[in-house]
């Protein structure tokens, strides 16, 4: 049997949560100061934004259901984010406050970084993958949308 | 202090110590919680409330800092429970577990979403009412939320299936639904059959 939802599992639930909470606050500072247009990338993003302490990126992690390895070669742009799951894509760019185009953007940066380098694969399949990529972020970022008090 | 007051800047994170925040949030929590295991609970165990509820708190830390007034904060908690029903309704439409009939599940989604739109945090509907409502919607109105509750497409997605011009007029349809299943909630005529499709017709 599962245990409850008490006081203590929702304190708990909330510490968890605390690092991304700070996160959704940075991101949001970020972005009044500095556009989006201006980083040269998702990974350039990100380490303007991540917290620079160990623990707090691997806290982080495990709420956006990442590895705090994966989350680190994103941050660096050494990982393709097309290589990641859309919907963690999204629920990153969501959290810190990017549009779905500013996002798009972003990812499509990072991406043609890795495609450039990669000569096994045809520009075609490239496109095609980025494009279904795409779309499962749009559809996914819409969704996450759904749960924003932004309109309420 | 009103007790039912809450500080939006403690709750996102933008003042106070972590144990001030935590003071906040299990303020909130203790006013809510409750409401939202009644509000989610009333569907004959169908879905387990308190998965759900503990994942609408997740999604409530995780975008607390889009919300800018904590008088929302019962309006917001349940659209993302919503939220979460519905997402849990694809799952298991995908993934069938043998636990629920697909029955089961869409109808208890279209029995919270009307719920959210009929209910206000004082005024819990009875679930038979909310049953009733539902029963007695035109077929065009049903499909409407079986769409919207269940299928969770877009505006643009339902304007192509039900054939209408275009998604404004998707939104004006589900506009005048709400306000439909609300009037009749309010003025009792859940059993008269006075449906949104008919009252106004576009």
């Amino acid at each position: 049997m599962t245990r409850p939802f008490d006081e203590q599992s929702f304190l708990g639930l909330r510490r968890q949560h605390e690092d991304a909470m700070q996160l959704a606050l940075r991101g949001r500072e970020i972005l009044l100061r500095r556009p989006a247009a201006s980083f040269d990338g998702f990974g350039h993003f990100l380490d303007s934004v991540l917290p620079d302490e160990p623990e707090g990126a691997a806290g982080l992690a495990a709420v956006l259901h990442v590895s705090a390895q994966e989350l680190e070669r994103l941050r660096a742009s050494l990982l393709d984010p097309l290589s990641v799951p859309a919907t963690i894509v999204a629920l990153i760019g969501q959290l810190v406050g990017l549009s779905p185009d500013e996002l798009e953007r972003m990812v499509v940066q990072d991406h043609e970084r890795f495609s450039e380098f990669s000569s096994r694969v045809s520009a075609r399949a490239v496109d095609r993958d980025t494009g279904s990529f795409l779309s499962d972020l749009r559809s996914a970022f819409a969704r996450l949308a759904e749960d924003s008090g932004a309109d309420m | 202090m009103n007790p039912h007051v809450f500080k939006l800047s403690l709750l996102r994170g933008d003042e106070g110590s972590s144990q001030d925040r935590d003071l906040e949030w299990l303020r909130v929590f203790r006013h809510f919680d409750p409401r939202l295991r009644d509000f989610f609970g009333r569907r004959d165990q169908a879905l387990p409330v308190d998965e759900i509820v503990g994942e609408v708190w997740g999604r409530a830390f995780l975008f607390i800092s889009t919300l800018k007034d904590t008088a929302a904060l019962w309006s917001w908690l349940t659209a993302i429970g919503n939220n979460v029903i519905r997402d849990r309704v694809r799952t298991h439409l995908r993934h069938p577990t043998g636990s629920l009939s697909e029955s089961d599940v869409a109808t208890a989604a279209e029995e919270s979403f009307v719920r959210a739109w009929i209910d206000v945090e004082n005024d819990i509907a009875l679930r038979e009412d909310v049953q009733l409502l539902i029963s007695r919607l035109q077929p065009t109105d049903r499909e409407l939320l079986r769409l919207v509750a269940v299928d969770g497409l877009s505006h643009d997605e339902i304007a192509t299936q039900l054939r209408l011009s275009s998604a404004a007029a998707s939104r004006q349809r589900l506009r005048r639904l709400r306000v439909h299943l609300q009037e009749t909630r309010k003025s009792g005529r859940a059993g008269q059959g006075a449906t949104a499709s008919k009252e106004m017709k576009e």
